[in-house]
């Protein structure tokens, strides 16, 4: 091609194709500008800023909305940084219909005043954004600027309360983690793309077959392809290693409870949420990216001690969630030991695809995307049950200004919308039927039966999985001990909750957790789109 | 030896030497210093390899921003002169002992990999020249120039120069540019920027509008604080400052010739010279306004309502012409904006009030 | 001997260690936030010089160009929450801050 054909063509791909494509994330960006825009002149004395941002992320979640609907085959954006597909899309609707009831949120509860509106939002459509690029990413650039943009706001998030001893601590835990996790992270990027002579993540496994493959000649080939093969190994460990902090993975998971209990509870319930959310595709999307298209480019044992190690990572990690959860006297620690506690459940999705994707069992990629449904399956329930949850704690601590669990005595009764929407919530993470948490539970459970064809092992995995729900029964039912159970101590003042909004804001998210559980229509047409999603993404891989 | 050589052993020793001695320094003001001759050095290592262009980033945004930046920090936080860090010699022992097998491990897996045999399984190709002719766009005459800067632009637009190589596999399609990761980043600089000057500064204690706190400080022109000049009295005050500098202006300029011919550069440069010395000089004055101003009862004062220095009075003079050039928007701020400032108010800080 | 990639390599894993076992035994929030630093420079010595010894190409250079670029933002915001933390607790001491444990 000359000169100007690939200024025509570039033109073409970025203009004609991707910017469309990307228009979620650009309404974002405008977003953020607007918000800068409207302090400068100062429109935010009339016009409270979260009115800019809460309008930008229903723009951006509505043009998610029509590309969802539009449907169409993956295709690749921005020379093939960033791909589009099912897949992609229905994360970035997950994430902007969870932006939104953030923004929401914080309307409500009232954490950033109007003073620090501007920023706060900012902050958190910064990190909206980053979240999006790593749902999609295709490249290992794009994958570390992805966790970059989302990380970095998030640590003055966890810090925004910057007069408080907690906060201010917190942040500096969570940013020097955090850093020192994403240097690791990009050394192992930087051999895995020296490795394979590219960055492009379509083309791992393509370009791992060539290294690897018993057909290239050479003398010494054992030797000369396990000095690849370990190099490969390594990067991947590493990456991993970054992607696992996002997912507060054991034994990555240290920053999560200082994080949760230092920050605002509205900035816990997002990164509870989202960012694992953003993290688990990404790393299904690594996983697969490793697998390749066509099975057989690496012997496929490698593929099933992967994902037999995501299996025991998985069981350590919801263990020890759900040990640690336990002891803890305060609520946001409580249910930050309960997110490393589901991220594990999460995860042991992850594993049960990858042992099933290349294995020998029939229908295997069909079971494979039943794994993967269930994930996209468990990480819709949760994003209303958790979010329920850390919505509830922060109505509380409005009232009570504490975040103790032993306040929370006697609360149940005299709030009676945020007690039953605590009740749900949390029956709904121990996965009690008939709550939307079961079926997620169920799903999951159901794809490890599966793998324990393929491998065995997957089924000591499902029995870990079945005994720590059985156990985290035991911490919930303590929250809910203090706040039906125990009486209200004498002399402390009624707690009066309105209605409006704080009770029916509560409703809202905590009807999808009931819908469902109780009704067939509701679960039955998100399992069709996950499966939906699943089978593409599987298939096309 | 040759000359590489001899760059790269001693290179290669003053950036592991600066790194090994960042982590023995017990003191920060040290390990800032070893830092930098550390990354000094690696800016070094990449021109050694011909990447020209990032060498020169990483001195100038490297070493020139980020350490400085940890520098300032290390004094805004540094409570004596010099700060000790105490490490107890048993976690120094064992993270050395890690540090080391970790070191072994590492080094023993790259290096065992045949780097020129999986070139050419990548390429395809058993007889691939290696290391690899620098790509398309670099000097071809003399590689080991570097000359990276212009390839590295297009790819930051989208444009890749080795896609011009007829013989590349894959030649119909693009390969990776990076436009988008350039702008996103922009995104992320603002959100970040607007981040740190978040944590970075103190939430105000006063309620908007109440800059009624200096109001015991004496003013020598009475102004009434926190009345803030109209829209309308200001434009007004402008109008009969533009009659009044034109009153001069005009007769000058005909001493000078007729005014169908432009006026020679001479002319036009001292006579915005006199109009700027005089509306900042009369801003700056006792009077604290130009004769506009003075007719229309309005006074120039700073934010705590005390008079403006000349430095200030000449920041919005300047500044006026940037209200100017956005379609003269930045007059019309003042219809809308908090304490009746103008784009011009804003970046100097000024406010215009009602005299009493 | 002639420097071959496998130098550049070495002097990229002696920055990436000394980073980790700075940030491990640092207990200063600075001395560890320069540690990230050392540990960011030794993948990027990797990056470029794979740019110059393997089809990865100018890529690699690109991706260090973006490294330096993400980590100035970084360690802005870093060293933005260390002063508010030392405003807060008078101190950088990382140990110091255990009002969060459990």
């Amino acid at each position: 091609m000359n000169f100007d054909a690939i200024l025509e063509k570039l033109i073409n791909d970025t203009v004609g194709q991707s910017l469309g494509h990307f228009s979620s994330e650009l309404a974002l960006c405008v977003t953020i500008v607007g918000l800068l825009l409207v302090r400068l002149v100062s429109l935010d004395r009339w016009l409270p800023t979260y009115w800019v941002a809460l309008l930008g992320a229903i723009a951006a979640f509505g043009l998610a909305a029509c590309q969802m609907k539009q449907g169409g085959a993956t295709q690749f954006l921005f020379t093939g940084l960033l791909v589009y597909d099912q897949f992609g899309i229905f994360f970035r609707l997950f994430l902007l219909l969870f932006l939104v009831l953030v923004i929401a949120l914080t309307v409500i509860s009232g954490i950033p005043d109007n003073e620090d509106g501007p920023d706060f939002y900012t902050l958190l459509l910064g990190a909206t954004i980053g979240m999006m690029l790593m749902v999609s990413a295709n490249n290992l650039l794009i994958l570390f600027l992805g966790i970059e943009m989302t990380s970095v706001p998030s640590y003055v998030m966890v810090g925004f309360l910057k007069g408080r001893k907690l906060s201010s601590e917190a942040a500096l835990k969570y940013v020097i983690y955090g850093a020192g996790i994403a240097g690791v992270m990009l050394y192992g990027i930087s051999l895995m793309a020296g490795m394979l002579g590219t960055t492009d993540m379509s083309l791992i496994a393509e370009r791992m077959h060539l290294l690897l493959s018993p057909e290239a000649d050479g003398a010494d080939l054992s030797v000369r392809s396990n000095a690849m093969l370990r190099t490969v190994v390594l990067a991947s460990l590493l990456i991993s290693a970054g992607v696992a902090f996002k997912l507060s993975l054991v034994p990555f998971h240290f920053w999560c409870p200082d994080a949760f209990e230092g920050a605002p509870a509205e900035v816990a319930g997002f990164l509870s949420v989202a960012s694992k959310a953003a993290a688990f595709a990404l790393l299904v999307r690594f996983c697969l990216a490793l697998v390749g298209k066509d099975s057989g480019a690496l012997s496929e044992h490698v593929y099933l001690y992967l994902g037999v190690g995501l299996g025991v990572v998985a069981a350590i990690t919801a263990t020890f969630g759900n040990l640690a959860a336990y002891s803890q006297t305060n609520i946001k620690r409580l249910l930050a030991y309960s997110t490393i506690a589901h991220a594990g459940y999460m995860l042991m999705a992850v594993a049960a695809m990858m042992v099933l994707v290349n294995s020998d069992v029939a229908d295997a990629k069909l079971k494979a995307a039943g794994a993967l449904e269930g994930l996209i399956y468990y990480l819709t329930v949760y994003l209303f049950m958790n979010l329920g949850a850390f919505a509830i704690v922060a109505f509380i601590r409005n009232q009570i200004l504490s975040e103790e669990i032993k306040d929370y005595a006697g609360l149940g009764w005299q709030a009676p919308c945020l007690g039953i929407g605590m009740v749900f919530c949390l029956f709904s993470l121990v996965g009690m039927p008939p709550f939307g948490g079961f079926f997620a539970k169920l799903m999951i459970f159901k794809s490890l039966v599966d793998a324990g064809y393929a491998n065995p092992f997957m089924w000591v995995v499902l029995a870990i999985g079945g005994l720590n729900t059985v156990f985290s029964l035991i911490y919930y039912l303590r929250v809910l001990n203090a706040m039906y159970i125990v009486p209200r101590p004498e002399g402390s003042p009624r707690v009066k909750f309105d209605f409006l909004p704080a009770g029916a804001y509560v409703v809202m998210v905590t009807l999808p957790v009931l819908l469902t559980g109780f009704f067939p229509y509701f679960p039955d047409r998100l399992s069709d789109t996950a499966s939906r999603v699943a089978n593409m993404l599987i298939s096309n891989f | 030896m040759t000359g590489e050589q001899f760059l790269f052993w001693l290179l290669a020793l003053t950036t592991c030497g600066g790194a090994i001695a960042v982590v023995v320094s017990q003191n920060v003001v040290r390990m800032a210093f070893w830092l930098v001759v550390a990354l000094g050095s690696v800016a070094a290592i990449y021109f050694l390899l011909h990447a020209d262009f990032v060498g020169a980033t990483q001195l100038m945004i490297y070493v020139g921003g980020t350490i400085v930046l940890l520098i300032f920090g290390v004094m805004l936080t540094a409570s004596g002169p010099y700060v000790k860090i105490k490490t107890s010699p048993g976690d120094m022992v064992i993270a050395s002992g890690v540090g080391v097998l970790v070191l072994f491990l590492l080094i023993g897996t790259v290096t065992a990999v045949d780097w020129k045999q999986a070139h050419r399984s990548l390429v395809g190709n058993e007889h691939a020249e290696y290391p690899p002719a620098p790509a398309a766009g670099y000097n071809k005459s003399n590689p080991s120039s570097g000359n990276t800067a212009r390839p590295i632009g297009l790819k930051l637009l989208g444009v890749s120069l080795e896609d011009t190589d007829p013989t590349r596999k894959d030649a119909q399609n693009l390969s990776a540019g990076y436009l988008l990761p350039f702008e996103i980043v922009s995104v992320h600089l603002l959100v970040v920027l607007i981040g740190a000057g978040y944590l970075a500064r103190a939430k105000r204690r006063v309620p908007v509008g109440a800059d009624a706190v200096v109001e015991t400080l004496a003013a020598p022109v009475p102004v009434q604080v926190g009345v803030y000049a109209g829209f309308w009295r200001r434009a007004a005050a402008m109008l009969i400052d533009g009659i009044v500098i034109s009153a001069v202006q005009v007769p000058a300029a005909l001493l000078m010739g007729p005014l169908t011919e432009p006026p020679s550069n001479a002319f036009v440069c001292v006579s915005s010279l006199l109009i700027f010395l005089y509306l900042a000089g009369m801003e700056s004055s006792a009077y604290q306004g130009t004769i506009g101003k003075i007719i229309m009862r309005i006074a120039v004062t700073d934010t705590y309502g005390q008079p403006v220095s000349f430095l200030r009075a000449a920041a919005r003079t300047l500044s006026r012409y940037l209200s100017g050039f956005c379609l003269l928007f930045g007059y019309f701020m003042a219809l809308f904006t908090k304490r009746k400032q103008t784009l011009h108010d804003l970046v100097a800080g000024t406010l215009v009030v009602r005299r009493k | 001997m002639d420097i071959g990639l496998n130098h550049y390599l070495v002097v990229g894993a002696v920055l990436f260690v000394c980073g980790i076992i700075c940030m491990a035994t640092k207990r200063n929030a600075i001395g560890i936030l320069m540690g990230v630093e050392l540990v960011l420079n030794g993948a990027n010595i990797n990056f470029v010089a794979f740019s110059r010894y393997t089809a990865l190409g100018l890529d690699g250079q690109i991706v260090s160009l973006f490294v330096i670029v993400l980590a100035a933002a970084e360690a802005a915001v870093a060293l933005a929450i260390a002063l508010n933390f030392y405003n807060n607790h008078l101190t950088i001491d990382v140990d110091r801050g255990d009002e969060l444990a459990g």
